[in-house]
């Protein structure tokens, strides 16, 4: 799973709160938290707009900072992943 | 017919409900009538269910409607009806331990029955004292941290007692409110000289020692929580913010396993609300049993002096 032509999706019933520059994200029916820095918010904020490919995440990461097309796609992996494993997001099929 | 304080509430019963009685002109309070009756279970509204590691079921609480929570701890349970200010209480009638029953209802039924159902209200398992100043600080961390160890040294350094493992913060007002006159320490009841009472509490291998000492039943604003992590030197206390800071409150704070729709949000945007607005700072510290001041009292002590 996660193929260039899945899209990642984020549940619909997850609450998040800022605290001091970081973003907690509240898993009510898990009963779990997990902390999200400013890089980890901009990637949440464009799944938040919809499924998003990790290569389109990556794009929000390489116009943000500046590091390499691969490094970014990397992270942006990373992160996916991350978020999949916590049982946060999912992967779709890609319309 | 006896009047006891609990909280800011007075609670009237015909027996010794195991809490300090108080006179009727010493302090207001919304007054409560106690009655001796059998509690049954319920049959929905479970929110909060607590297993031990022996498998055996220490804390259940109920919520099958607003106004009425239930809570059963053992042999004893509890029935809080706050629309009748009512408070239903079923004990083993071979029961004659009323300090365990006092500290059951002061430390678990009132925090626990207060936070349900007033918005704003959150539980964390802390200890609490009461600065010179009149400012509150919550020590917070695991069982063992170090927390209620701490919280006899700043009374002996003057320091007042406000709660110990359970603390009650109304979030809409940043203030705390003071309680327990008891502390639970895993030592024995002959190193604190200061308890008027001491009990082996079996089942936590601690005993639980009680204070003469209840201050006034004043709130508190919280001025800070400092955050216990024993472990290897060096030594050092700082500050913390964001997740650092809101990832400890939120594992300390009482947690409800299911609820009323929007209650757990709420909870949660509640506690986000104090980790912003509260100073919350972790304290790594050794653990020495026979330094004369440990070295988390040192730390709470150096800052807030």
């Amino acid at each position: 799973m996660g193929a260039n032509e899945t899209r990642l999706k984020l549940r619909e019933d997850l609450l998040v709160e800022e605290v001091s520059g970081d973003w907690i994200v509240f898993d009510l029916e898990g009963g779990h938290y997990m902390g999200l820095n400013e890089t980890g918010w901009l990637l949440w904020q464009r799944l938040q707009h919809g499924p998003a490919k990790v290569k389109e995440l990556g794009a929000v990461l390489l116009a943000e900072y500046e590091i390499e097309p691969d490094q970014a796609v990397g992270d942006a992996r990373e992160f996916a992943d991350h978020l999949v494993e916590a049982n946060l997001a999912s992967w779709v099929e890609a319309e | 017919m006896n009047r006891y304080g609990l909280y800011d509430l007075v609670l009237r019963s015909d027996r010794d409900p195991g809490l300090p009685e108080v006179d009727a002109g010493e302090r207001p309070g919304e007054e409560w009538e106690v009655v001796w009756e059998a509690v049954d279970e319920p049959h929905r509204g479970l929110v909060h269910d607590v297993m031990d590691f022996d498998g055996i079921r220490r804390l259940r609480v109920w919520w099958p409607s607003e106004g009425e929570i239930i809570l059963f701890y053992g042999d004893r349970r509890v029935r809080w009806l706050s629309g009748e200010r009512l408070l239903e209480i079923e004990v083993d009638p071979d029961e004659t331990d009323r300090l365990l029953l006092g500290v059951f209802l002061e430390r678990v039924v009132a925090p626990i029955a207060m936070m349900l159902e007033r918005p704003g209200f959150v539980a964390l398992h802390a200890s609490a004292m009461g600065d010179p100043d009149g400012g509150a600080w919550a020590i917070l961390g695991h069982s063992g941290a170090g927390k209620s160890t701490a919280a006899l040294h700043l009374l002996r350094q003057g320091w007042e007692l406000l709660a110990d493992d359970l603390v009650l913060v109304d979030t809409t007002t940043g203030e705390m409110l003071p309680v327990a006159p008891t502390i639970r320490l895993f030592d024995g009841p002959e190193v604190v000289k200061e308890a008027l009472e001491s009990r082996y509490v079996e089942a936590y291998r601690k005993y639980l020692h009680r204070f003469s000492w209840r201050g006034p039943w004043r709130r508190r604003p919280l001025k800070g929580l400092f955050y216990l992590e024993p472990g290897d030197p060096p030594n050092r206390c700082e500050e913390i913010e964001g997740w650092e800071a809101a990832r400890r409150v939120l594992e300390q704070a009482f947690e409800i396993t299911d609820g009323p729709e929007g209650f757990r949000a709420r909870r949660f945007s509640a506690l986000c609300g104090l980790t912003r607005e509260v100073p919350v700072r972790v304290v790594r510290y050794e653990k020495d049993r026979d330094a004369e001041v440990p070295g988390q009292v040192e730390a709470i002590l150096r800052v807030t002096s």
